[in-house]
């Protein structure tokens, strides 16, 4: 069976239809890359190598969906926790920070020893006044209070490999046109 | 070079050949709009509507198509004892209804009365279309369910940037092709 066009769209040899655009245009990981990176107080500390560069949108109304994960430690005897944010950059722009969990939205009561995993998942929309600029995406933690805290962490036992360090971070560039986006603004 | 349709595929300008529908059907997503929203009371099966959760993903383009549906918030106990909560997918077209599908449990996430404790609730569902209903609109909703709480969901918390009608909190729902998934063991509902 050929591949032909129909009158809603593309009929593939295999007998699938495609009857819209791919919701995806772009899709970048990468993965930091300090091990046991502390945390400090006060600030937000970028993840080291947590960053990632989308290049120019292909449409000032996509959307970017960004996810992360690490292994995180307590170190040390006191309460404590972390959050993370993503902060967004263009030429003109410069970097801002433009979505927050919050520095303890992972935190535990001086439990001893504590290891978790924390995630995040966000959509962030292009920059509406500077749509035509490459986009450039980074993640910062932030602990609190001052207690010691270490993100992807070396594990007993763990193989991490070939750049991946018990953390990842993705970036996709989504289509604004086909992904319903719930009447959710821009900033 | 031009893009061509030929008897493998679509062979784009830059040589790279599509030589299948790539699978995702259509992509939403939503935020919650109740900060600090409580999961409910007590113990037990209590499901309460995480508010504003709700996605139409509209009539799906084939019987045999899946939805991947994700969800992220953060979470809290409150006061002393043990507490927990969990998230459970609700489905609905119009001759179905409501129907809870897939569900975590209501203590899925529990502490032992430890403190203050923050933490991340994650789950990942594929949920089929409705095998009876196929040609209908399809909704979906989450659901938290709670154990001895009040356990809070959606938390604000210290040094945030919650914006944009995000509250911390996501739900995503990808619709996904028969023909570009293997759902392995799962059967259909």
């Amino acid at each position: 069976m050929a591949t032909t066009l129909t009158g809603t769209g593309l009929t593939y040899p295999d007998g699938s239809d495609s009857t819209d655009a791919c919701p995806i245009h772009k899709y970048r990981v990468t993965s930091g890359s300090s091990v046991d990176q502390g945390l400090q107080t006060g600030t937000w500390d970028f993840i080291n190598g947590c960053e990632i560069n989308m290049g120019v949108p292909k449409a000032a109304n996509n959307w970017y969906r960004i996810e992360y994960y690490t292994c995180t430690d307590d170190q040390g005897s006191t309460n404590g926790g972390c959050g993370y944010a993503v902060y967004r950059h263009t030429p003109s722009s410069g970097w801002n920070r433009i979505l927050d969990q919050g520095w303890h939205s992972q935190y535990e009561n001086n439990l001893g020893d504590f290891y978790t995993n924390n995630t995040g998942l966000y959509y962030v929309p292009v920059h509406p006044s500077y749509p035509t600029e490459a986009h450039s995406f980074r993640l910062y933690g932030r602990r609190h209070p001052d207690c010691a805290w270490r993100v992807n962490c070396s594990i007993g036992a763990d193989n991490r490999v070939g750049g991946w360090q018990n953390n990842l971070m993705e970036v996709y560039e989504m289509n604004g046109d086909v992904v319903d986006f719930n009447d959710r603004t821009t900033y | 070079m031009a893009t061509t349709l030929g008897p493998n595929g679509v062979t784009y300008g830059s040589g790279a050949l599509q030589e299948h529908f790539e699978g995702i059907v259509k992509v939403a997503f939503t935020s919650s709009d109740s900060l600090n929203h409580s999961s409910g009371s007590g113990f037990g099966n209590q499901w309460q509507y995480v508010n504003n959760t709700e996605i139409n993903m509209g009539v799906p383009e084939n019987a045999n198509n899946w939805y991947r549906v994700r969800w992220q918030t953060i979470c809290d106990d409150q006061g002393s004892g043990g507490q927990g909560t969990g998230a459970a997918l609700y489905r609905w077209t119009p001759s179905s209804g409501w129907n809870r599908m897939a569900d975590q449990g209501h203590h899925s996430a529990m502490e032992n009365d430890v403190g203050d404790l923050y933490w991340m609730c994650k789950c990942d569902y594929l949920c089929p279309v409705h095998p009876s209903y196929p040609t209908e609109e399809h909704r979906f909703r989450i659901y938290h369910a709670n154990w001895n709480g009040p356990c809070r969901i959606n938390c604000g918390i210290g040094g945030d940037l919650r914006r944009n009608g995000w509250n911390n909190n996501i739900l995503e729902i990808w619709e996904i092709a028969t023909g570009a998934i293997d759902s392995g063991l799962l059967t259909r509902y």
